[in-house]
């Protein structure tokens, strides 16, 4: 998977580089270089142009130099450890589509299609079964990790974790048990104040990669108030952090 | 005029980035995506993916 990312320029300006140069990979705007600066040490500029990350399968981020033998050398050590959806899966044409979106991860938009393919003609029904299978490993893998969130009282990673999987698995027999436990989980008190604190945290984050300087102070005083209400919560740790380095 | 600092070029050896090594990545967070729908690194484990930054001056 390959996503470019551009610093320090308006959504705008980006859409107009893409569209004039045919430039095709999914670009993240990181218009306040925030993005960057999780990862860089320093800007980009005209005499440190080369920056490229690897995120490996495990979810773990190396440098990377960006010169093909040593890029090329990198990628061969990681790709054993990769996996695709599907892999020894035949994909019929017909849900091409609907294999792409779930390999890239947007898998509200897949899932679904996979599940009614299945009632389709021979050919497609047969096809669109085989994929279910592994989709059904995707989802069993999702309830173990719910459970096991839960065995250990991480109610909110839980609630998530359900919530993944009645979201992707929407219109399928994944979905009502996932939202039963969902609702279930959302009745505790410490789910309810991190949920909150969360939205609090997505709504700072906002406001500091918007790249307005007038959202700067906005920002902070959510961050100031999220760690006063929910100091409990995972979310008050991080907008402690994020508060500091806002600074 | 506009200069793109960085053309998708994979030909120019550079010196060694300043990433941390094997730290766990930091999801994406910006402004918004051109090209595609929203991504997410959690979503695409399991996956290998190169990000490339660049920027426009």
């Amino acid at each position: 998977m390959f996503v470019a990312v551009n610093s320090g320029t308006a959504k705008s300006e980006v859409e107009g580089y893409a569209k004039e140069t045919k430039f095709e990979w999914p670009i993240l705007v990181d218009q306040s270089r925030e993005f960057e600066r999780a990862y860089m040490k320093t800007e980009i500029s005209l005499k440190n142009i080369q920056k490229a990350v690897l995120v490996g399968p495990d979810g773990h981020a190396r440098a990377a130099i960006p010169a093909p033998n040593v890029l090329k050398k990198a990628i061969d050590e990681l790709l054993p450890m990769a996996k695709m959806t599907f892999d020894g899966v035949a994909v019929p044409t017909k849900l091409k589509a609907a294999a792409d979106d779930i390999e890239l991860g947007m898998f509200e938009t897949g899932i679904p299609q996979v599940f009614v393919a299945q009632k389709a003609g021979k050919e497609l029904g047969e096809a669109a079964k085989a994929m279910v299978d592994k989709l059904k490993e995707l989802a069993d893998g999702l309830t173990a990790k719910a459970k096991e969130h839960e065995a250990a009282g991480a109610k909110y990673a839980a609630w998530l974790d359900y919530g993944r999987i009645a979201t992707w698995f929407k219109g399928t027999e994944f979905e009502k048990p996932a939202a039963a436990a969902q609702a279930e989980l959302k009745k505790d008190k410490g789910v309810q104040d991190e949920i909150a604190a969360q939205q609090m945290l997505a709504q700072a984050k906002a406001l500091l990669s918007s790249g307005k300087k007038a959202d700067k102070p906005t920002a902070s005083g959510v961050l100031a108030s999220l760690q006063k209400k929910y100091p409990a919560t995972e979310a008050a740790k991080e907008a402690s952090r994020l508060a500091d380095s806002a600074k | 005029m506009k200069r793109i600092v960085l053309a998708f070029t994979l030909l120019i050896a550079a010196a060694a980035p300043a990433a941390p090594q094997d730290q766990v990545a930091t999801e994406f967070n910006g402004a918004g995506w051109v090209n595609s729908p929203a991504l997410s690194l959690e979503r695409l484990r399991g996956k290998i993916v190169l990000m490339y930054f660049y920027e426009e001056t």
